[in-house]
């Protein structure tokens, strides 16, 4: 099985960030946090409930900065995994230096040309940028993961979708899934990359915020 | 901008119709509306039955109302009685009477005097409640401030201010209900910055300042500053927290 994360309560988490309850239960009404953070489990007090560990601390301090210059509204716009509203040219993509040429390239050799980049075909070369940044994998293989996004991406709308790549005698092959979900695999069957495409999202929306 | 103006949805007497866009919609007597509804105000008065989804700015029942779907309101106000299958979601909520929401209901303030029953769980940032409500998940609000008049029950409730009172009987309301059943809130789970709690049995209550009032069993009490305490309330574990 893959490996779990570590958790964090919510008593350290609230200790250790200085934030207090308030806070926490406003930033959930107001997805700031997503719902499946919230993990819950039996202790010998009762229910308690924890969080992923590293991304909630990366989460709190993301909030806490943006929170001088945002709306509550606008940093959970900025942190969902919905599209945003952009359109950029091949030009100005490589410009702000958001994705490599390669990706871009591989993207536009594999979907044909195109004009000006919106939301998603930006985040699919995002993707494979970041795919291909970890020397992991052959472009080919690059190619077998785009085309696997393309075909599932309506119905991974809205989901907590993860991109896996396992290889076997040399073998490649993609797998997407949702979170939370369980995998187990064979032995013999090496996991290549794991790669969360919320946390892409987020990281290119991020990226965009910077560039405007 | 060419705006198209829609028609109106009248019915009055007996009768149904389908749904639709609409302007205005306007039940009185006894109605039924098959499919969803699109229109810029809803209201129904005497009895009505929609089967589909609402989407209006504002949502309006005086009498009875049993929508089968979703409603999505600007306003939601409601004299008498409606019952909604679905998800709620508003900016104000203002139920004199009873409501009973299936699923989770999201507003930014609610007003209720009376009664309410939400099966999953409810969100907003004020909730001011005088009567009785039944909560089957978590009340997630700023600011939570009841005046208890019957027995209610919440599974959690966070927030920042958190005041749970008994109802003050002058006010007429606790007539409308039997004096035979104590009057008490009961929760799991209370978390808040500051907290304040009479008649209210949980099993743990955590926050900065806490006040145990009057008629409260409380399993554990965890505070940052401080403990207060009135009446006969009673805490079985407290802790401190450093």
């Amino acid at each position: 099985m893959l490996t779990e994360e570590e958790l964090i309560s919510k008593k350290q988490l609230l200790e250790l960030t200085g934030i207090s309850y308030g806070q926490l239960y406003r930033w959930k009404r107001k997805k700031l946090v997503p719902d499946e953070w919230f993990i819950r489990k039996s202790t010998f007090t009762g229910q308690e409930t924890f969080f992923p560990k590293e991304r909630m601390l990366e989460r709190v301090e993301k909030i806490k900065n943006m929170k001088g210059d945002m709306s509550l509204d606008e940093i959970a716009g900025q942190v969902s995994i919905f599209p945003t509203e952009i359109q950029l040219s091949q030009q100005e993509i490589l410009d702000s230096n958001i994705v490599s040429k390669v990706a871009l390239s591989l993207y536009l050799q594999q979907k044909g040309p195109l004009e000006s980049f919106e939301f998603q075909p930006l985040l699919f070369t995002y993707l494979i940028d970041q795919v291909l940044e970890t020397g992991r994998v052959s472009s080919d293989e690059a190619k077998m993961i785009l085309d696997t996004l393309f075909t599932y991406y309506d119905e991974m709308q809205g989901k907590n979708v993860e991109i896996i790549f396992i290889r076997k005698y040399g073998m490649g092959c993609c797998l997407l899934r949702s979170l939370p979900s369980e995998l187990y695999i064979d032995k013999e069957t090496k996991v290549i990359l794991r790669l969360s495409v919320a946390t892409m999202i987020e990281q290119l929306k991020t990226k965009l915020l910077e560039e405007r | 901008m060419n705006k198209v103006k829609n028609g109106d949805l009248k019915i009055s007497g007996s009768g149904s119709a389908a749904g639709g866009v609409f302007e205005d919609v306007d039940i009185s007597g006894s109605g039924k509306i098959n499919g969803n509804i699109d229109c810029h105000k809803f209201r129904t008065s005497g009895s009505s039955k929609v089967n589909g989804d609402i989407s209006t700015n504002a949502f309006k029942v005086s009498g009875s109302s049993h929508i089968y779907g979703n409603v999505d309101s600007e306003d939601i106000h409601v004299s008498g009685n409606v019952h909604i299958d679905g998800h709620v979601g508003a900016k104000t909520v203002s139920i004199s009477g009873s409501a009973h929401i299936e699923r989770h209901l999201a507003a930014e303030f609610i007003e209720i005097k009376g009664g309410v029953t939400i099966d999953e769980s409810c969100s907003t940032e004020v909730f001011n409640m005088n009567g009785k409500f039944k909560i089957g998940g978590l009340l997630n609000a700023d600011t939570v401030d009841v005046h208890l008049y019957h027995r209610s029950s919440v599974k959690e409730i966070g927030g920042e201010t958190i005041k749970v009172r008994i109802g003050k009987t002058a006010f007429g309301l606790s007539k409308l209900f039997s004096p035979l059943v104590r009057t008490e809130l009961t929760a799991d789970l209370i978390e808040g910055d500051t907290i304040f709690l009479e008649n209210t049995t949980a099993k743990v209550v955590r926050g900065n300042t806490v006040h145990i009032g009057a008629g409260c069993h409380i399993d554990l009490v965890e505070y940052k500053e401080k403990l207060t305490r009135s009446g006969d309330g009673t805490v079985r574990t407290e802790k401190k927290i450093l």
